[in-house]
């Protein structure tokens, strides 16, 4: 070829033809795989919600098809928005990404938006409570599931965008989350107090609003703790619970 | 040029793909791509994920850049190849978001790694910028299964001595409950396997027993 593949002008012209190619190309396909993205990440919150609520193994409803899912979810979840002080707020509580409505009230808990989903079948209610926190590497969230009395902890399921594997990562493990179904944990104690729900290290003391924390994973425990401990208070005021 | 056609299984081309195996591996002849043995082999079934996307990514940058190479200004030829290297590794981590949303929540943090993995860059500068796409096709090949079989070698490891379980085979406790120690028994899963160190001294040991069986390999001086 007669081009003279080291001058200025044949490197600049390259960079920007091979530039233009691969940024084409990637925003052409981040767009046509937009919407089917979205579906996965909302379809993965109904999953959650729906087996912390009991309704059925999440094993299950994996293997359900997505739409299957979205008509079992709309017709047994009702869904409420509530502020700090546990009033109604008008909204979708499904639309509130909780990771980013967390990360971005940080420091200001009285602002942000609490979404509770009320699922509800042959006349037993659970309420299910999604929270965030930080783990070591990113964000980790949950769904806590809370029995018809409104205190004892029914059912939890945890997730997270990177811990480590075979050690923070295992806050989705049963290892972990069956320590909330062992022995019935509550969010108030019975004079009416506020707990929440702690992760500590070195032995549980009060089984009633203790959990023992994955040893190798202090970060991860200690954001999943914090999230328990601070989260469940709108709710447990919505719910008239405390009373000192 | 006058250069007779080479057929892709030719002999050389088959050293291509045997070489990296064994002789000059990328991990423990070349010692390339370590940072992505210590993060992802922590359970098998990352590290057969990761070194499925490493073994997509470099077979495909290997043949672009390769069919490219005569085109790539020499001044700009590493970033040209990190855009090209990007835009495949993006493409794979959006594929897998859309279609395989369970395999891409596994991967995501590795998915990064795959840029920045030294194997690929190296074969990318030592092998496709100076051959024909049919061999660099190989090579990429040689050179993913070369990386492949240490990572699985010291996933299998970890996994089992770390967690007791094979998740890739739907194992989830190899070892029963009644062994342990917290339950009266006398076993305890190994906490070192869970950390990265522990991936170190296992590729040495990959290394040690390679070199005890390939005489060759050893240096003399």
């Amino acid at each position: 070829m007669a081009v003279n593949k080291n001058s200025t002008s044949y490197t600049i012209t390259f960079a920007v033809i091979l530039v233009v190619i691969c940024g084409g190309w990637l925003a052409f396909l981040a767009s046509s795989l937009k919407l089917q993205q979205t579906a996965n990440v909302k379809n993965e919150k109904r999953q959650y919600i729906l087996s912390a609520a009991g309704a059925y193994e999440i094993s299950a409803l994996k293997k359900m098809e997505q739409s299957e899912v979205e008509k079992i979810f709309n017709a047994a979840v009702d869904s409420r928005i509530l502020d700090y002080n546990g009033k109604i707020l008008k909204g979708e509580a499904f639309d509130i990404d909780i990771v980013k409505e967390y990360k971005t009230t940080i420091g200001k808990e009285k602002s942000r938006k609490y979404p509770l989903f009320i699922y509800t079948k042959n006349g037993q209610t659970k309420y299910v409570i999604p929270m965030a926190g930080n783990g070591l590497w990113g964000p980790v969230w949950g769904f806590i599931a809370i029995a018809s009395d409104k205190n004892t902890i029914a059912d939890v399921v945890f997730d997270h965008k990177s811990e480590t594997p075979g050690l923070g990562a295992k806050i989705t493990d049963p290892s972990f989350t069956n320590l909330f179904t062992n022995s019935p944990k509550h969010i108030v104690t019975k004079d009416g107090i506020y707990k929440g729900v702690k992760v500590v290290k070195g032995g549980v003391k009060n089984p009633e609003h203790e959990i023992n924390a994955i040893a190798g994973a202090t970060i991860t425990s200690k954001g999943v703790g914090k999230m328990l401990e601070e989260g469940f208070k709108p709710y447990a005021l919505a719910w008239d619970l405390i009373k000192k | 040029m006058s250069e007779k056609r080479e057929s892709l299984f030719s002999k050389k081309n088959m050293k291509l793909i045997k070489d990296p195996l064994n002789d000059s591996n990328p991990v423990s002849i070349q010692v390339l791509g370590i940072c992505s043995a210590l993060a992802i082999t922590i359970m098998l079934e990352n590290a057969f994920v990761m070194s499925m996307s490493v073994l997509f990514v470099l077979i495909a940058a290997n043949v672009i850049v390769s069919a490219l190479r005569n085109l790539i200004p020499d001044k700009i030829r590493i970033i040209a190849q990190l855009v090209i290297v990007a835009t495949l590794v993006i493409t794979v981590d959006q594929v897998l978001k859309a279609y395989v949303y369970e395999v891409s929540k596994q991967l995501s943090v590795f998915v990064g790694l795959i840029i920045t993995n030294c194997i690929i860059m190296g074969r990318l500068e030592a092998f496709a910028l100076a051959n024909k796409p049919g061999p660099a096709f190989m090579d990429a090949i040689g050179n993913a299964f070369g990386y492949t079989w240490i990572l699985l070698v010291v996933g299998f490891v970890r996994e089992i001595f770390g967690s007791g379980s094979l998740t890739m085979f739907g194992i989830n406790k190899i070892i029963p409950d009644a062994w342990l120690i917290d339950n009266g028994g006398f076993y305890e899963h190994n906490g070192l396997m869970l950390l990265s160190p522990i991936a170190l001294f296992l590729v040495a040991s990959v290394i040690w027993v390679q070199r005890t069986v390939n005489r060759k390999l050893i240096e003399e001086n």
